[in-house]
């Protein structure tokens, strides 16, 4: 169960920015790396507290989705939506290479040689009732629950994120009522690579990211999209959750070996028998 | 209050208009008619900034609009009700007619009051202010595309074929709607191919083919013309 809080945590903002901008960024995981990595120098090597960090971290993404907006987005954001998606998805690969290649290299030079980026709680269990609950997956699913539902609240009833969504159904006609498209998708992407990083962050708490697992995220966080329904955050939560447990009782019945071929299984029955997602509306 | 000089627009090498000049004044209704291709809808577009000429200029309450983006001009005053309405299907009615007063500022009692008098216009639409707009009839998606428009509380409504793909009956009723809004001092530019309706309640119109103008007078000396006639009326 609370394994589901980590795979929601890995997809939900990228199922965000595909769902408004129709961006497909290959670069999430990578981002997620990075913002693992940045909390890991930030606690472990300049003695940081880890809330203090995760605020470090949120602000450095923030400047950086900043960027990521100007460079990536806004130059195809008027394109349609085929052009947009395979633009995005072939310089975002680009952009995963360089940054993954660029932090493997200057960590192991600066850094540690031996990178691998992970964060650690004071109190790794607590007791409740005779049951002992792991501290970092409760907090994981507390931080997937709540971001995800604020990120939910704010495309369903903000202007900002009406605007988005009005802009994801009818780019035109989200013109003609107003809608300033570049204001729109800097503010989604601030928010989003921001959250992208602290979730990298909180996924460090269980298990340790070295600098080249970021595409596989990315590759985790589409199955989980695809199956909750694109742009349905919930779906992205229920998703999150499917996987969680179908990992679990793979693990379990199985072997470890085993999950990710269940991963494609179900990907691929989903895909046969739901293309829209669990959650998905009609497309 | 809205003058347009030397506009030309080429898509490509192709041009959609050449030095097109017209003017709209205050309570006006202004119907701009022609065949498909003429470069109505080109007109409107850059009229609202979609579109940038290649040269002439746009000009709106005596102010150059250069090349000032859509949302500015919205909140200038402009409304577009685009062809084929471009609502946003999945949105509820209420959220689409809300989003409609997206660029003019989000004052909730301001965007409140504009909705209760959307809702009385069209009291079909109040009705169904919880349904997908995605669901709707033709003739409904024109209200809400209409309503939307009015909720910026525009002081140029435009209007590109709003009866396009209605029934007779629907289109005497939409008409109605809009000859109402001008009783109440809206000014309205409007494009449409149904020379007939737009002539009738129009104060002056304008015939634009193939990129230019070729006609211009009162919207009874149109519907008089021999030429407009023979050509657009099959009289």
């Amino acid at each position: 169960m609370t394994l589901g809080g980590v795979y929601a945590l890995i997809a939900f903002t990228l199922s965000v920015a595909l769902a408004t901008t129709h961006v497909l960024n290959v670069a999430h995981g990578t981002l997620m790396v990075l913002g693992a990595a940045l909390a890991t120098l930030l606690t472990r090597f300049m003695g940081l507290s880890l809330p203090l960090s995760v605020l470090g971290v949120a602000g450095c993404f923030a400047l950086m989705g900043l960027l990521f907006d100007a460079v990536f987005v806004r130059p195809i954001l008027h394109k349609s939506r085929e052009t947009i998606l395979i633009t995005s998805i072939v310089a975002t690969f680009g952009l995963a290479l360089a940054m993954e290649t660029l932090l493997g290299f200057y960590w192991a030079r600066w850094v540690d040689p031996e990178p691998s980026f992970s964060l650690s709680l004071p109190a790794p269990h607590i007791e409740v009732r005779g049951i002992v609950l792991s501290t970092q997956r409760l907090l994981i699913f507390a931080y997937a629950v709540v971001a995800i539902g604020v990120f939910h609240l704010v495309l369903k009833h903000t202007p900002v994120g009406k605007a988005a969504r009005a802009l994801a159904q009818d780019y035109e006609g989200a013109l003609i009522v107003g809608v300033n498209p570049r204001a729109v998708s800097r503010a989604i992407y601030t928010l989003g690579v921001s959250f992208t990083a602290i979730s990298g962050a909180f996924y460090v708490l269980t298990v340790p990211l070295d600098p080249y697992q970021g595409i596989w995220l990315t590759l985790v966080a589409l199955i989980v999209v695809v199956i909750g329904g694109v742009g349905s955050l919930p779906g992205a939560l229920l998703g999150g959750l499917l996987l969680g447990m179908i990992q679990a009782l793979t693990v379990f019945f199985v072997g470890s070996g085993w999950s990710p071929i269940m991963f494609l299984l179900v990907l691929f029955l989903i895909l046969v028998f739901r293309p829209q997602g669990l959650l998905g509306g009609r497309r | 209050m809205l003058a347009v000089e030397g506009l030309s627009v080429f898509y490509g090498d192709l041009p959609a208009l050449r030095e097109v000049s017209f003017e709209v004044r205050r309570g006006e209704v202004v119907a701009l008619i022609g065949p498909n291709g003429a470069g109505k809808t080109t007109t409107l577009k850059v009229i609202l900034g979609l579109l940038t000429p290649r040269s002439g200029e746009v000009s709106f309450e005596r102010k150059k609009l250069g090349r000032e983006p859509s949302y500015q001009r919205v909140r200038e005053g402009i409304a577009l009700v685009p062809e084929g309405r471009r609502i946003f299907p999945d949105m509820t009615v209420e959220e689409n007619l809300e989003l409609g007063a997206y660029a003019v500022g989000n004052h909730r009692e301001q965007v409140r009051e504009r909705l209760e008098r959307v809702y009385a216009l069209f009291p079909r639409l109040y009705e169904r202010r919880r349904q997908l707009a995605g669901t709707f009839s033709g003739g409904e998606q024109q209200m809400l595309a209409i309503g939307r428009a009015l909720m910026s509380a525009p002081k140029l409504l435009m209007l590109d074929e709003p009866s396009l793909g209605l029934a007779p009956r629907v289109i005497d009723a939409l008409y109605d709607h809009l000859q109402a809004l001008h009783r109440e001092g809206l000014t309205i530019l409007l494009v449409e191919q149904f020379v007939y309706g737009a002539l009738e309640v129009a104060d002056r119109g304008y015939v634009l083919e193939r990129g230019t103008i070729v006609r211009e007078g009162t919207g009874s000396d149109l519907l008089h013309d021999d030429y407009i006639q023979r050509t657009y009326l099959a009289l």
